[in-house]
């Protein structure tokens, strides 16, 4: 099922202009991250906290590879989280929003339960994916840039 | 134009470029100011907001100051590696003002990293593949696949001739659910039942960049900068839901 991930993250890279040979690294790294999140969820995580894992794991990879690629740190942080974005759960809270329109249908304090657990979980994994995929570079970056100068690998740009 | 107008101009246009490609405020702040310096002011004060540029240089010939106008077009990572490389050249080489002036015409002008037509195509496979992911159907699968591709291209020609994103975004995100809800509809299925491929196919809007950025800029307390661009984070989203809305309504008024 994580494979489908790296399928998933491909159009994004392409439509956010990554070098053509960072390709192969960005599906990689959002296949782990996916498998990582599984894992985590597997483990009994909830949906954002396994979230922020593997996002940490892909902001953390990212500030560590590209420097030594001599990449710009977003092309490997921001494409391989995409595909972890929690779409149905999105997709629920609206379908939810729109239902409460209808006058036939379920209990509308029901419907407002479920819209508010849907809404709530997906926009905590959102806010997990953005910190967890951000924060390594604004507390690492320039650390492990830094390193990076003074132990020089080969540029493949 | 002596050494200290060269390198507040050089620094603004790096701070453009920046800001054009959808680099995050610091990102932005740290390259003027380091290309400025590098070109020989000694102090540099850069200022940069959603929509434009601004740098304060100080020098041997004395202070000046300038701004752009500087709007995020797009995402082009390709521009920011190249620009983060330019920077760190021009510190390390000594570059010239005539040199990174000329590295960074090539920069602005460099061609496409991938055709038009392969992007969209690629677009719909990556909703296809979210479909996948949220276990639909092959047949909602194949849907999402032509549904994401429309989609994409939708917006792709709304946004070339300069709709705004609310009409490019829910133009797009309405052809593409209605697709795969006209779809589904017709196979003699119910909207209802098959969220998968519908929750899937508006992904490809999903400002993933804006809504990074903004948290980077909150994070690193440029509040101001954070909050517009996670304000048209939720246009965007906003858009995408009308635009889905309307579809799934529309194909169960066909229906």
């Amino acid at each position: 099922m994580s494979l489908w991930a790296g399928l998933a993250v491909l159009g994004f890279a392409m439509v956010f202009s990554v070098p053509r040979r960072t390709l192969p690294g960005i599906v990689v790294l959002s296949i782990a991250a996916h498998l990582l999140r599984s894992v985590c969820l597997e483990q009994g995580a909830s949906l954002p906290a396994a979230s922020l894992v593997a996002a940490l794991f892909v902001g953390i990879t990212a500030a560590i590879v590209a420097p030594r690629t001599g990449q710009a740190i977003p092309i490997y942080a921001f494409a391989p989280v995409i595909p972890l974005v929690p779409g149905v759960y999105m997709f629920d809270a609206l379908t939810g929003l729109l239902d409460l329109t209808s006058t036939a249908g379920a209990d509308p304090a029901s419907v407002v339960d479920v819209v508010f657990v849907d809404a709530t979980i997906a926009t905590l994994t959102i806010v997990a994916l953005a910190v967890g995929a951000i924060s390594p570079t604004l507390l690492l970056g320039r650390r492990i840039a830094q390193l990076v100068a003074r132990q020089p690998a080969g540029m493949d740009g | 134009m002596d050494d200290l107008a060269e390198a507040l101009d050089l620094g603004l246009e790096v701070g453009e470029l920046v800001q054009l490609s959808g680099g995050h405020t610091a990102r932005a702040v740290d390259q003027m100011e380091r290309m400025a310096l590098a070109l020989g002011a000694t102090e540099a004060h850069p200022a940069v907001s959603s929509v434009n540029v601004a740098m304060t240089v100080l020098g041997e010939g004395g202070q000046r100051t300038a701004g752009r106008h500087a709007v995020h077009l797009g995402i082009n990572f390709s521009t920011l590696t190249a620009v983060e490389r330019l920077v760190d050249e021009t510190e390390s080489e000594r570059l010239t003002a005539p040199q990174v002036r000329a590295r960074l015409t090539l920069i602005r002008h460099a061609s496409r990293v991938y055709p038009v037509w392969l992007v969209m195509l690629a677009l719909g496979a990556s909703s296809a593949a979210f479909a996948a992911l949220f276990g639909a159907t092959p047949g909602g699968i194949a849907l999402t696949f032509v549904g994401g591709t429309l989609g994409a291209t939708v917006r792709h020609a709304l946004v070339r001739r300069h709709q705004k994103p609310f009409v490019a975004v829910t133009a797009a995100a309405f052809v593409a659910a209605l697709v795969v809800a006209g779809g589904i509809v017709l196979a003699g299925g119910t909207t209802s039942t098959s969220p998968p491929a519908l929750a899937a196919v508006t992904l490809f809007v999903v400002p993933g960049v804006p809504m990074l950025n903004g948290t980077a800029d909150l994070l690193t307390a440029h509040y101001l900068n954070g909050v517009v661009k996670l304000a048209m984070s939720a246009v965007i989203i906003a858009s995408a839901a009308i635009g889905l809305a309307a579809a799934v309504a529309l194909s169960g008024v066909l229906r």
